[in-house]
């Protein structure tokens, strides 16, 4: 966060009302993780820095106006991608409620119509219609795209406790080549890491993150390619990462049979994307 | 014959209104509650992860929890369930950041300078809006840059420069009576 972009006139101010050369207050923790410890979350180090906060003559009132400040409300494009999670979510178990008590309503009445009908007219029953065929086709909501958090992978972080230079070097370039990534820079990022999955082609993450990539660039079959890829060299931190991703892509170039699959596994299992690859499985097929 | 259709149709539709009806009032509380608690919601999250995207999907987690325990969750109990989602997924997106910020920490200087008194007190000055104090520190303690506190305040950055430019002119005004004695 350390900056040097500074105006003459505010370095005049700087110098001025003696602020520290250079790097800013190093030992003040960042703003977002005053805010953070403030609003309850624990991680580590959160104890330290409420002692801080409790402490500290600038942190404190920094909390304390933050706390105050009235931030934006949800944009018309954050209500809609919100909106679009539980909403996708909503059409599934509604469909099941509705199918399940007026499928036995159905078949009672079906049975009961066909009873008089052939008793009162002896003629056959209609073909019956299917229910199918009535369900508009709309596009399956629950095979959303959003960005990817950026994990750590669990064997390079126990060989760097191990002081391997090699994993510290691939560490410090996958963190380069994740920094476009991070600001949304897809294009930059898809470059950056099309080059690191070729120097560390055994390495997960770099194709995990390069497909997710391409994802948002829509290049589909390219980040098909690229998960497949990371699924096989993966560990079992990014497993479910990769499969959900993985499904999504498949989804979008059209094999649905084998998106379903990597749906279905995560659907079964407990873990982060459960709700959402069961949601998906339950959203009708597009047309 | 007749009569027992119209028996079986009134049966049918015993069995049919109330389930729409509770469907359909299902639905609308739920769009109520999500209308009246959104920006709440999304305020704290931001309060809790300090990102936008990233508090933009804490929110949208905590309502899709919120939709699938709808029947079990009283609604007296609102907002503080969804803030509890909102905080248990800070608490995870904390410790994989903080993970992966391990690294990059041990590449900083570990031994900062303290600040100065008169640096401090000018923070205090009265005449300053809390706004005020939040540019200025963030910009002049933290060394963000003006679109980095924009991101982050939710602001246009011609805002913070308005803000910026507002506080070092009340606080030179401050300054000036003091050089003669530095």
């Amino acid at each position: 966060m350390s900056r040097s972009d500074f105006d003459p006139e505010e370095l005049e101010f700087r110098r001025d009302i003696g602020a520290p050369p250079g790097r800013g207050a190093g030992v003040c923790p960042r703003p977002e993780l005053l805010m953070a410890a403030r609003s309850g979350v624990a991680f580590e180090g959160s104890q330290d820095v409420l002692r801080h906060l409790e402490e500290c003559r600038i942190c404190e009132p920094l909390s304390r106006d933050l706390a105050a400040h009235e931030f934006p409300s949800a944009s018309e494009a954050e209500d809609r991608r919100i909106r679009a999670k539980w909403q996708a979510a909503a059409l599934q178990p509604l469909r099941f409620r509705v199918a399940k008590p007026l499928s036995l309503v159905a078949a009672a009445a079906l049975v009961v119509a066909g009873f008089f009908v052939a008793r009162a007219w002896r003629r056959p029953a209609p073909p019956a219609q299917t229910v199918q065929g009535t369900v508009p086709s709309s596009p399956r909501a629950a095979f959303l795209l959003t960005k990817a958090a950026i994990k750590v992978p669990a064997a390079a972080v126990l060989t760097y406790r191990g002081n391997a230079d090699a994993a510290k070097t691939y560490l410090a370039e996958l963190a380069a080549a994740l920094e476009p990534y991070r600001k949304d820079d897809y294009d930059e990022a898809a470059r950056r890491l099309a080059l690191l999955s070729r120097k560390y082609p055994d390495a997960a993450e770099p194709a995990y993150y390069l497909g997710v990539s391409q994802l948002f660039l829509r290049q589909n079959p390219a980040a098909v390619e690229s998960l497949q890829t990371a699924r096989s060299h993966s560990d079992e931190t990014l497993r479910d990462d990769i499969s959900w991703y993985l499904a999504l892509a498949l989804d979008r170039v059209g094999r649905t049979s084998e998106a379903r699959s990597q749906a279905e596994a995560l659907c079964a299992r407990a873990g982060e994307y459960k709700d959402q690859a069961c949601a998906a499985l339950n959203t009708p097929d597009r047309k | 014959m007749r009569s027992g259709t119209r028996g079986f149709s009134a049966t049918l539709t015993a069995l049919i209104d109330p389930f729409w009806q509770a469907q359909a009032y299902s639905v609308q509380g739920f769009e109520a509650v999500y209308r009246q608690y959104r920006d709440v919601v999304l305020r704290f999250a931001v309060q809790c992860v300090g990102r936008r995207d990233i508090a933009e999907e804490l929110t949208a987690d905590a309502f899709l929890q919120l939709h699938q325990n709808w029947n079990a969750i009283d609604t007296e109990r609102l907002p503080a369930w969804l803030l509890t989602v909102v905080r248990n997924r800070a608490t995870d997106y904390w410790r994989r950041v903080r993970l992966e910020q391990r690294y990059a920490d041990e590449e900083r200087p570990s031994d900062p300078p303290r600040l100065g008194g008169l640096f401090l007190g000018l923070f205090e000055n009265p005449a300053l809006k809390g706004i005020h104090r939040i540019c200025l520190t963030l910009r002049y303690v933290h060394e963000m840059s003006v679109a980095e506190i924009a991101a982050y305040l939710g602001l246009t950055e011609v805002q913070v420069k308005g803000h910026l430019q507002y506080a070092r002119g009340l606080l030179r005004k401050q300054l000036s009576p003091e050089r003669p004695h530095e």
